[in-house]
């Protein structure tokens, strides 16, 4: 599964953690730093994967993290989460996938229509609740 | 009992696990907690063609039909497109009005699907 934290330097994994919490504009400069990085090649030396995909989603699961934080701060009420729907295969994939777009769909309509206990900013997988 | 129509958005939703959300929040609407009257789902795309084109396969699918979910069947949910290009910021900001102007009350749910990628450049416009 993409975008987990593992794969990262224990410096970066806390910088996620970091911008998840504070803002979106923290979560876009954490994403311009692995920008950087690559550009100057030394984004593993900077304790990233060599991967912007995997890197793009940590960024979205943080921002929406973030979001879920600020909504909960104004009382709005609105739930927000984040999914990892699992590889699904489609064009996306070019036909590589353990999953038929019907499976992938379970969690994000889940997270949509279902009672999830008024979870916000949450990370989502196989209709449960993961560890980021 | 009052009825509350419910407003939601699927982005990048002609095909890929985009459109089998919109189907299946079509299918688990009618037993779902949040069902207090009609459906309206916007499924968006970047093409106009495409994304009438996935409305039309849905309307036309077997499972939704026999189910009877579809407002054209007597169910709840109706499909409508709109299109978004989520690398555009003139085109988010214009589907926000949109929305705004279309349900001053708000919508209920958003799922956002679309994906973009680019190599070597700046996605965002500006």
């Amino acid at each position: 599964m993409s975008g987990k934290l593992n794969k990262y330097s224990s410096d970066i994994r806390d910088a996620f953690l970091k911008a998840s919490t504070a803002d979106v504009p923290a979560v876009t400069q954490l994403m311009e730093r692995f920008k950087s990085a690559v550009a100057a090649g030394k984004e593993k030396e900077d304790g990233f994967p060599s991967a912007a995909y995997a890197v793009s989603k940590a960024g979205v699961t943080a921002a929406t993290k973030a979001i879920a934080l600020e909504e909960n701060r104004r009382g709005t009420h609105v739930l927000v989460n984040a999914c990892c729907p699992g590889y699904v295969k489609t064009d996306m994939t070019r036909g590589g996938g353990a999953k038929t777009p019907g499976q992938g769909a379970k969690t994000p309509v889940l997270l949509a229509l279902g009672d999830i206990g008024g979870v916000s900013g949450g990370f989502w997988q196989d209709e449960r609740q993961v560890e980021w | 009992m009052s009825v509350e129509r419910r407003i939601a958005v699927v982005t990048g939703a002609n095909k890929g696990v985009g459109l089998a959300i919109v189907r299946n929040l079509a299918l688990e609407y009618p037993r779902s907690p949040l069902r207090s009257g009609p459906l309206l789902i916007y499924l968006t795309a970047r093409s106009d063609e495409r994304g009438r084109k996935a409305i039309e396969e849905l309307q036309n699918d077997t499972q939704l039909r026999t189910a009877k979910v579809l407002a054209q069947d007597g169910g709840d949910t109706t499909l409508s497109y709109h299109s978004l290009d989520i690398s555009q910021s003139s085109s988010i900001q214009s589907f926000a009005k949109f929305l705004k102007q279309q349900h001053h009350e708000g919508i209920d749910f958003v799922v956002n699907n679309a994906g973009a990628h680019t190599f070597g450049s700046n996605l965002l416009d500006s």
